[in-house]
């Protein structure tokens, strides 16, 4: 073996060890998780092999689907994360239309007011956004929420479709003008079609901003019944100790669609903006 | 090149059909919406910090004294010393590991999508979620963490990772660490790969060494977007809530309160609205600057493309 060979040997050793090891380190957690969930109480706090389950149980899913208003933070969740995504495609899809096809400076200043905005941290934002909402009356309410999320799901799917629609070629659109679309009719029709890969993006990641969003809804909801998964999750921990089985049962149940989500993600960004475009 | 034909195209276009108006159209709802839920309320924010309004009393203007009275305030700066520490030291830990896991990466072939996707699982978990976990891991009676230390005989008894000021700090920061090390990896790995081939056999013929080459070639290159990752983190975590609220609410006895943290207690458990507003704006004239860094930088990297 030459000596090329035995270095190249030893640092391909040193980067599969250390991608094993980061690998290791960002799924151990879940893994923890989700074992923990379907744990009984007996090994939870005394069991002999922590990392393995033995008589493997769903008593902490039944209590916490009997106990806790789980289904409701659950559908509350949906809710809140769907219309607010829905808003953002709309208002996102139009603005990034605006600015891609236009060179106005006033257009573009406006537009980096949006960009700005979703930087905004929302520690900055919460008291005077209770405020807010308690002036509209839409404390401890849905309505409040999607008002809340549109905070940051709004600009920062205008931010990410202004990147998809650049890809489109100009040309196509200005096509469908010659022949006599209007310019929303060639939004619709020419642009929405080919940007989908980047309708997709944006509605995974605004679905799961929305969906992981934690601090507005603490500070705007009060009533259990309103509650997204993750405020209601986070209650959970103030109970008493043993509550460590349902809570990792509803930390399960709420990831699952977060990672489902990705998973789908994951092939349907590869497809390509231009690619489509060109070959369409 | 393309960029000034598509400039010139645009103008043509911009002249004839376009004429500025219908732009404006289209981007209004959004620019509405955005300043009706973020920049009134922002605007009224800083009034309120202006005020002694709390939960119970409307206020009245008092100019600086919020701010002048936070400077006062022992909390006030161990939370500023605090958040420091949480986001420098955050910054350097994801820094270095986002570049280990980079640089690990870059050269892996088959598999790359399947390992970047589980690398990436810390990041797109909910944080709450991986919050908690990381609470029942780091737990002193029954954690796993605490088991197996005690277990390999490192410890003689149960550490309080949570419970006592130094270590509480550590521990959350090795959160936030695991939380964004992906982020900063496969960002890194994206301007990795964008490197030309060619600058790295040019400095291989020139006898430079792998360390030589990382030095000379890699870090230059990546330096713009290592500061742009990095800013945007900065401005991110120097007001996360959900890792320090879950973990320690800021305890204990204020060892690991943040901003965000600290405003959230003093608005909702003392109610002092005014003053909990100013503790989220102290910091506002460094990073409103860095945040028009950041939206300035992102718009230039999507012209590029």
């Amino acid at each position: 073996m030459s000596r090329y060979q035995a270095t190249s040997l030893v640092y391909g050793l040193a980067r599969y060890t250390l991608l094993a090891a980061f690998a290791i380190a960002a799924v151990a957690p879940f893994y923890w998780m989700v074992i923990t969930s379907v744990k009984p109480v007996q090994e939870l706090y005394a069991g002999k092999m922590p990392l393995w389950v033995e008589a493997p149980t769903w008593k902490h899913y039944a209590e916490l689907l009997e106990t806790y208003m789980f289904p409701r933070w659950f559908w509350n969740t949906i809710v809140v994360a769907v219309v607010s995504t829905a808003v953002s495609l709309v208002l996102g899809s139009l603005a990034a239309y605006g600015v891609t096809r236009t060179g106005t400076a006033l257009v573009r200043q406006l537009t980096r007011v949006v960009l700005v905005t979703y930087l905004v941290p929302r520690a900055m934002l919460m008291i005077p956004l209770y405020q807010f909402l308690a002036a509209l009356r839409l404390l401890d309410s849905q309505a409040g929420l999607v008002l809340a999320y549109l905070t940051f799901t709004v600009p920062f799917s205008v931010w990410l479709l202004i990147g998809f629609f650049q890809g489109i070629p100009r040309e196509l659109d200005e096509a469908a003008l010659i022949d006599g679309c209007s310019r929303m009719q060639a939004l619709v029709r020419v642009v929405l079609p080919l940007a989908r890969p980047g309708l997709v993006a944006v509605t995974v990641y605004t679905f799961s901003l929305a969906w992981n969003e934690f601090l507005y809804p603490l500070v705007i909801i009060q009533s259990d019944a309103q509650k997204p998964l993750t405020v209601g999750i986070a209650a959970l921990q103030q109970g008493d100790v043993f509550a460590w089985g349902p809570l990792m049962a509803a930390g399960t149940l709420a990831a699952i669609p977060i990672v489902t989500f990705y998973a789908l993600i994951h092939r349907q960004i590869v497809a390509g903006v231009t690619a489509g475009a060109v070959k369409g | 090149m393309a960029g000034s034909t598509a400039a010139v195209r645009q103008e043509r276009l911009g002249a004839s059909r376009w004429a500025g108006l219908p732009g404006l159209v289209f981007v209004l709802p959004a620019v509405l919406v955005v300043l009706g839920v973020v920049g009134y309320p922002f605007v009224e924010g800083i009034w309120l910090s202006l005020t002694n309004r709390t939960v119970a009393s409307e206020g009245h203007f008092i100019g600086f004294k919020n701010y002048a009275n936070l400077l006062h305030s022992a909390v006030f700066l161990k939370t500023v010393r605090n958040t420091l520490v949480y986001t420098g030291v955050g910054l350097v830990g994801k820094l270095v590991l986002g570049m280990a896991v980079a640089l690990s990466l870059t050269r892996v072939g088959r598999g790359r999508d399947l390992l970047g996707a589980l690398l990436l699982l810390p990041w797109i978990i909910p944080t709450v979620l991986s919050a908690l976990v990381w609470t029942w891991i780091f737990d002193d009676t029954s954690g796993i963490l605490n088991y197996a230390l005690v277990r390999l005989h490192l410890v003689d008894r149960p550490v309080p990772w949570l419970g006592s000021s130094a270590l509480a700090m550590a521990s959350v920061i090795l959160v936030a660490v695991w939380r964004e090390t992906p982020y900063f990896g496969l960002s890194l790995l994206a301007g990795l790969r964008s490197i030309p081939q060619e600058q790295y056999e040019a400095a291989s013929l020139d006898g430079a060494g792998t360390l030589q080459q990382f030095r000379y070639v890699t870090l230059p290159n990546l330096l713009g977007l290592i500061l742009l990752v990095s800013t945007i983190s900065v401005v991110q975590s120097a007001y996360d809530f959900s890792i320090v609220y879950i973990l320690t609410r800021g305890g204990p006895v204020g060892a690991t309160h943040i901003f965000s943290t600290l405003t959230y207690e003093i608005g909702f458990y003392v109610g002092d609205l005014g003053r909990a507003g100013a503790v989220a704006l102290t910091a506002f004239p460094i990073f409103g600057p860095l945040m028009f860094y950041i939206a300035r930088s992102l718009e230039r990297r999507e012209a590029s493309l």
